[in-house]
């Protein structure tokens, strides 16, 4: 009796306690679904030694590759290690000096959707590290040179 | 034969002493085959991690990459010198000096093995060093397979060769 007693103590707080765990569980499920579901990658224009060009939000250069098949990424393995693809999450967004109607995204192997403008899927090049740095530019890596572009959307040659 | 015939008791003891150590005997001369075999495999997978990250950093542009192309070019030079010491007929200068380069040896490349498969499986799921891996590509796996069998094949090695080195010099300075 008595311990029937004691078990039936511990029944209200236990019943508590697992309801507020399953709450803050689906809270944080949410709040994580939420905060990655619908956020698309922001392109911005940038200064740099080669003029204005396409950057990311922090400013980092993006870089195009001829050897695409127009908007079909031909970059995997080693080369998206060196040079990784803009992924975004949802529709790109256009930053100031940025043409919204430039901007797509491309299906990759992985289901990803990496960002394109003007019909080039853009990528990042591993050595920039800080706004404005342009280390890729003219590199002939993996079957091809790397550019960054325009705010047009074209290829800057120079540098 | 001639002893057989003339010392028929003495050939017993001998063949029943024979009997008797065989199965340690036996037992030893495996545990050497193992470990000398385990120190050659271990030896060509340790260079093959070295090949890898050469490959890497001379013609998959690694060199370009920050922190992470010069570690691969570390991990490229280590791995050779510790391969070759592994292969390097050592034991000629002497039991316990070659015995304990061997086991520096093994010990430096589970070291490098372990450190890469570390570090890569970090970068497989964030940045590190800024760099961060695409995916299992077939350089990542080989590298993978290579640092699990070093790993594996020296442990073996170091696992025979440990104890009898803790031994031999226990000996040698008992007899100092």
């Amino acid at each position: 009796m008595a311990s029937t007693r004691t078990n039936k103590l511990w029944i209200k707080p236990l019943t508590a306690f697992g309801a507020s765990v399953v709450v803050a569980a689906v809270a944080a499920a949410f709040a994580f679904a939420g905060g990655t579901a619908t956020s698309g990658t922001k392109v911005a224009i940038g200064n740099s030694r080669l003029g204005r060009i396409l950057v990311d939000s922090k400013g980092i250069t993006l870089y195009d590759f001829p050897p695409d098949k127009g908007t079909v990424s031909v970059c995997y393995s080693a080369c998206a290690a060196i040079w990784p693809p803009l992924i975004t999450k949802g529709k790109p967004v256009a930053g100031p000096g940025v043409r919204a109607s430039l901007l797509g995204t491309t299906k990759r192997k992985d289901g990803k959707l990496e960002v394109t403008y003007n019909g080039h899927p853009l990528y990042y090049f591993v050595s920039d590290r800080k706004p404005g740095q342009t280390t890729g530019q003219g590199l002939n890596q993996f079957g091809g040179p790397w550019w960054v572009l325009s705010p047009a959307g074209k290829e800057i040659h120079r540098g | 034969m001639a002893s057989s015939a003339g010392h028929p008791r003495r050939d017993r003891t001998v063949a029943l002493h024979a009997t008797v150590r065989a199965p340690a005997s036996v037992n030893r001369d495996r545990r050497e085959a193992t470990g000398e075999i385990a120190r050659y495999l271990g030896a060509v997978s340790i260079l093959l991690v070295g090949a890898v990250h050469a490959q890497q950093y001379y013609q998959a542009y690694f060199s370009f990459v920050p922190t992470i192309g010069t570690l691969f070019l570390l991990s490229f030079i280590g791995a050779a010198i510790v391969g070759v010491v592994l292969l390097a007929p050592v034991r000629r200068l002497g039991t316990i000096p070659g015995e304990l380069i061997l086991a520096l040896a093994a010990l430096g490349a589970i070291g490098i093995a372990l450190g890469t498969l570390v570090s890569l499986l970090i970068s497989e799921y964030t940045p590190l060093f800024g760099f961060m891996e695409s995916g299992y590509r077939l350089a990542v796996d080989l590298t993978l397979l290579f640092d699990g069998l070093t790993t594996a094949f020296l442990g073996v090695f170091l696992l025979i060769v440990g104890p009898r080195l803790v031994r031999a010099i226990a000996t040698a300075r008992r007899a100092r």
